[in-house]
């Protein structure tokens, strides 16, 4: 009798694509039409061999009732979610977010002196380096470790830099960003605490956000004297310095999973671009409920520019700026000096 | 005035529109004449989202036939546009009870009317309306002929009689005057799918407007003049032209894969091109257009050329092409063995891992040729290749591969290590040898048990083991390491006999869950089913009991079935599941371990009782194998699906009805049309009348499927 090879020569039948596609989309809202079959073969026919399982069905059962199968869940994830991103996408976006928005929600969040902003399905980190330079490029938030710092003449001087790159260890940056200018509105000593969270639903993808190193790949669209500040380079690629790294936080997360959700508490801008549209319409609505939830009122949300909220909900509005649109929740009829971690 | 209509007026005359979409919900709970006037006012309101609140609550209003009066007279509004498209809407979602009303009223319509009133009928699926669209290609007003010939476009989801009617209406418009009208026909007759001869497009081949559609229309009409247009068409100016020809073609080769004829047409007309072929290999690069691309790689195969066969590897590495770019690879045989060697020493890391995968299968291929680029994947940066190489090397490797393969079963990533397991048990079974003399070779940083579990397993499902070779299993056996005795179990289930069997045994109580699982597996292969039936009826875990059920199903398919059955109705739908799954493997057995008649019988029967679970995905589950048996009885218990409470139900049941080209599964779909609220399952039931019988999701035809000119009141009969 041959010891049989798992996974060998099994394919996904019809019926096994159809079962393993409603369960993708009902727990974690990934969509995969009939042309995706082949792919989901592929990149699954692994898992049963790591498993020793000898068809998709019981690989489908395993994923259900599997007494492992949250981890299960984690591998399978990582092999289905493709996440291409680099710095700065989206640049008409984030110049609207930079010079039109982060004013507005300085306004609004200088009360509680806090401002937190959410890269729901952040991917690599990109995008959450990238908002957390925003922040730091404005001048409007100034925090208690580090101090925003501008491009321009009035920056201070940077220590210098050696020419040949050598492995300096993780534990001696080049050194931190200066102090303030006095160009800072909430003047001296009044410090804000900022905070931009970064979540995906795939472990791999949060871990390489977490290391904050990157290839050349992911400057494609960064200005080089944004790269020369804000990172800087090592043999294994370029690392996020530690001024902006300590405003960043990372966690795995469903987006579908509202009481998850909730550790975030309130944001005051959330960022979900290009997510949804892996989504069917089910899934869609229930992520862009929890994304309502979790902003602070007044606070925005800005989606792919692919992306509406056409026939998803009504609940927010509508933001024109001179480069964009986003959606806002409204304000609270209380103003808005409801505390946002409030989880009502 | 009631009070919830007072409450909704109110409301009306709030400044914030998000108020006015609320009160629009709220007009569901209005009795009586105010309804369908309160519906109006929100179909007239100036903002959109109010408008398209009000468009999905009128078909959830009762009194139906006033709120449809109402739409109608909305329709005939010659000030209010917004009004009148959120009216045309509103009836679409309404569905076939408005397309009475409409037929009746039409006369009175003037042409504006008359044309919203020709949206409606496109939008909903009913045979009346396409007849009334069939007529209306006649209408005095070019407008309404142009929108009607659009509408009927839609035909298709009203089932094969409304499609072979349109079809038959928009043919007769093919030769009009007016080019507006004849794009449309031309845009109908494609999304109705539409297999027309040629000579019906061919004066249009050279239409500056009209030329698109005739290039669609030429993948459908398979005849040497439209392959020479599609041909010739691949390398026109226009990139739209061009890419149209391109997916006709791909299209033509995905669905003519059983006709050598066609095929032979469409490269000799292909290879006659100078241009057409530089614009198929552009398209094959392009990664932006997937569409595009895999109908060029498609293409690109057949057309046969040695200098494509890298451009077609390449592609292998891209999920989104590789099925199409492996057919294409697959008729180039052996000619493609030095592309692959290519790719798999210097391209990027998913394609050479693809390579290996296609070298170790390719029919032809000097095997030592092939086992010296496995040999170099073992040692690449990339775990992708190094597992693809593993993999191939079991059925192909030698000895010399097993001593090199043999540690991995200890690698770090738990990936190398199955697939290093399953090669080395696969070449300990061939050269039992170099497999016991790797058994002898001392492994100071590993426990050697493992390795020797994998490799007795192999050497005794050749030859029975030696009695210090049993002695090594019996010490895995009792290992503290459940891996270890995972395997020890493994092995023991390759030799067989009653010790291995009394040894296996007693892991059903081993402590460790992924031993019980083993052991359950392993008294499966050794046919021994009173333990396993034993176990069924004492665990309530799933996965032990899907296993426990699936390896009974192995040693004794009748008390399989006895097990299972009781399960069948079980409040947890994980055990429920786990029995559809284990009595569907039994009912769906190959010819060679089928099990008797009379337990066939008995699995089908029970599979139909599972569809009255209150579990939906239980029912779901059990659907996919009721779908598998023909039959009156299967196809009335998937149309009563059509009806369950649960949408998912509801869509698979859809879907798996489409593939029934029976007349009676296309009127069940259509029925449920008529009355299914949810726009996911709705969407399938169109798709799934959508449908051409004979193809699959990927456009393959099969080959029962009907050919050209075989269909009642088509053209060309």
């Amino acid at each position: 009798m041959r010891t049989p090879r798992f996974g060998e020569g099994v394919s996904l039948s019809p019926d096994e694509f159809r079962l393993l596609r409603d369960l993708f989309a009902s727990r974690v809202g990934l969509q995969f039409g009939p042309e995706s079959r082949y792919a989901l073969e592929r990149r699954l026919r692994e898992r049963l061999m790591v498993l020793k399982l000898s068809s998709f069905a019981e690989y489908h059962h395993y994923l259900r009732f599997g007494m492992h199968a949250s981890d299960e869940w984690d591998e399978a994830i990582d092999l289905l979610t493709t996440n291409e991103t680099y710095f700065f996408r989206e640049d008409r976006q984030l110049r609207a977010f930079q010079h039109e928005i982060l004013p507005m929600l300085e306004t609004l969040a200088r009360p509680r002196r806090r401002l937190a902003i959410w890269s729901a399905g952040c991917s690599t980190g990109e995008e959450v380096y990238t908002l957390a330079i925003l922040v730091h490029l404005s001048g409007l938030f100034a925090t208690r470790a580090g101090n925003p710092a501008h491009l321009g003449p009035e920056r201070p001087e940077r220590p210098e830099r050696p020419e040949r790159i050598e492995a300096v260890p993780r534990s001696a940056p080049p050194g931190p960003l200066r102090p303030p200018s006095s160009r800072a509105r909430d003047g001296a000593g009044t410090a804000w605490a900022v905070r931009v969270y970064g979540s995906d639903i795939s472990r791999r993808c949060v871990a390489a956000a977490r290391r904050g190193v990157y290839a050349e790949s992911s400057f494609r669209a960064t200005p080089d004297d944004v790269r020369k500040t804000f990172f800087y380079e090592r043999a294994d690629g370029w690392h996020v310095d530690d001024a902006i790294r300590q405003v960043c936080h990372f966690g795995q997360m469903n987006l579908l999973d509202e009481d998850r959700s909730r550790v975030l508490g309130r944001a005051d801008a959330i960022f979900c671009r290009n997510v949804l549209i892996y989504f069917d319409a089910r899934a869609r609505k229930a992520a862009i409920e929890v994304l309502y939830d979790r902003l602070n009122p007044g606070g925005v949300l800005f989606l792919g520019h692919s992306e509406s909220l056409l026939n998803v909900s009504t609940a927010f509005e509508l933001l024109h700026l001179r480069d964009d649109l986003v959606y806002r929740r409204p304000v609270s009829p209380r103003g808005s000096n409801q505390d946002p971690d409030d989880p009502s | 005035m009631t009070d919830a209509a007072s409450a909704v007026r109110w409301l009306f005359e709030q400044a914030e529109p998000e108020a006015r979409r609320v009160a629009v919900h709220q007009i569901a709970k209005v009795q009586g004449r105010e309804a369908p006037e309160l519906l109006l006012r929100a179909l007239a309101d100036d903002d959109w989202r109010v408008r398209k609140e009000g468009t999905l609550v009128a078909a959830a209003l009762e009194r139906r036939e006033e709120v449809v009066a109402a739409l109608l007279a909305a329709m005939e509004d010659v000030v209010n546009i917004g009004l009148r498209n959120a009216a045309v809407e509103a009836l679409v979602a309404i569905g076939p009870d408005a397309v009475g009303a409409l037929l009746e009223g039409f006369g009175r319509l003037d042409a504006d009317a008359r044309k919203l009133a020709v949206e409606v009928l496109g939008g909903v699926a009913d045979a009346r309306g396409t007849a009334a669209l069939a007529r209306l290609l006649s209408d005095e007003d070019p407008n309404v002929r142009v929108t009607a010939a659009e509408a009927l476009g839609n035909s298709g989801r009203a089932g094969e009689e409304s499609r072979a009617l349109a079809i038959a209406a928009l043919l007769a418009e093919a030769a009009a005057s007016d080019p507006f009208l004849r794009i449309a026909v031309f845009d109908s007759l494609g999304r109705l799918d539409a297999r027309v001869p040629w000579s019906v497009f061919e004066p249009y081949v050279d239409d500056p407007i009209l030329r698109r559609h005739a290039i669609a229309a030429a993948a459908r009409a398979p005849e040497p003049a439209a392959i020479r247009a599609l041909a010739g068409a691949t390398g026109d100016p226009s990139p739209t032209i061009a890419r149209e020809a391109i997916v006709a073609l791909g299209d033509l080769v995905a669905a003519r894969t059983t006709d050598p004829e066609i095929l032979e047409w469409a490269r000799v007309e292909l290879g006659a091109s100078e241009i057409g072929p530089e614009t198929i290999r552009r398209a094959a690069r392009d990664v932006e257009d997937t569409r595009a691309r895999g109908s060029a790689l498609l293409v690109l195969g057949l057309l046969h050329r040695a200098s494509d066969v890298p451009l077609l590897v390449e592609a292998l590495g891209d999920d989104d092409v590789a099925e199409r770019a492996g057919i294409a690879i697959d008729r180039f045989g052996v000619e493609a063995l030095e592309p692959l060697l290519e790719a798999a020493r210097k391209s990027k890391a998913l394609v050479r891992a693809a390579s290996l995968d296609r070298l170790a299968s390719l029919e032809g291929a000097p095997v030592s040729v092939v086992r010296k680029a496995l040999r170099g994947g073992l040692v690449d940066t990339s775990i992708d290749v190094v597992v693809s190489a593993v993999e191939a090397l079991g059925p192909l490797g030698e000895a010399r591969d097993l001593r090199k393969l043999a540690p991995w079963v200890w690698h770090a990533d738990a990936r190398v290590a199955a697939a290093a397991t399953n090669a080395a048990s696969e070449l300990a079974a061939r050269h039992i040898a170099a497999a016991r003399a790797v058994l002898r070779a001392p492994r100071p940083r590993h426990d050697p048990l493992v390795l020797a579990c994998i490799l007795l397993g192999a050497i005794a499902s050749t030859q029975p083991l030696r009695d210090d070779d049993v002695q090594v299993l019996q010490r895995a056996l009792a290992h503290d390491d459940a891996h270890v005795r995972c395997a020890a179990i493994d092995a023991l289930a390759q030799g067989g006999g009653d010790a291995a069997a009394d040894a296996v045994m007693f892991a059903l109580a081993d402590e460790a869950h992924d031993v019980r699982i083993a052991a359950v597996r392993a008294l499966g292969r050794l046919g021994r089913a009173e333990p396993l039936a034993g176990v069924v009826g004492s665990t309530s875990d799933p996965v032990v009991t899907a296993t426990a059920l699936r390896a009974l199903g192995e040693a004794d398919p009748e008390r399989a079935l006895a097990a299972a059955r009781p399960l069948l109705a079980h409040s947890d739908a994980a055990l429920a599941c786990a029995a559809v799954e284990a009595i569907g493997q039994l009912a769906t057995r190959r010819s060679s371990k089928r099990p008797p008649a009379h337990v066939v019988a008995a699995c089908e029967d029970s599979l139909f009782a599972a569809l009255d679970h209150p579990n939906g995905e239980v029912v779901k589950l059990s659907l996919s194998l009721v779908a598998s048996q023909p039959g009156p009885r299967a196809l009335a218990r998937l149309g009563s699906c059509l009806d369950h409470p649960s949408w998912e139900v509801r869509r698979v049941a859809a879907e798996l009805l489409g593939q029934d080209p029976s007349a009676g599964a296309r009127d069940l779909l259509r029925a449920s049309y008529e009355r299914e609220r949810d726009p996911v399952v709705r969407e399938a039931i169109a798709s799934a009348t959508s449908v051409r019988p004979g193809a699959d999701s990927s456009g393959i035809e099969r080959s029962d499927a009907p050919a050209l000119g075989s269909r009642e009141g088509e053209a060309g009969e």
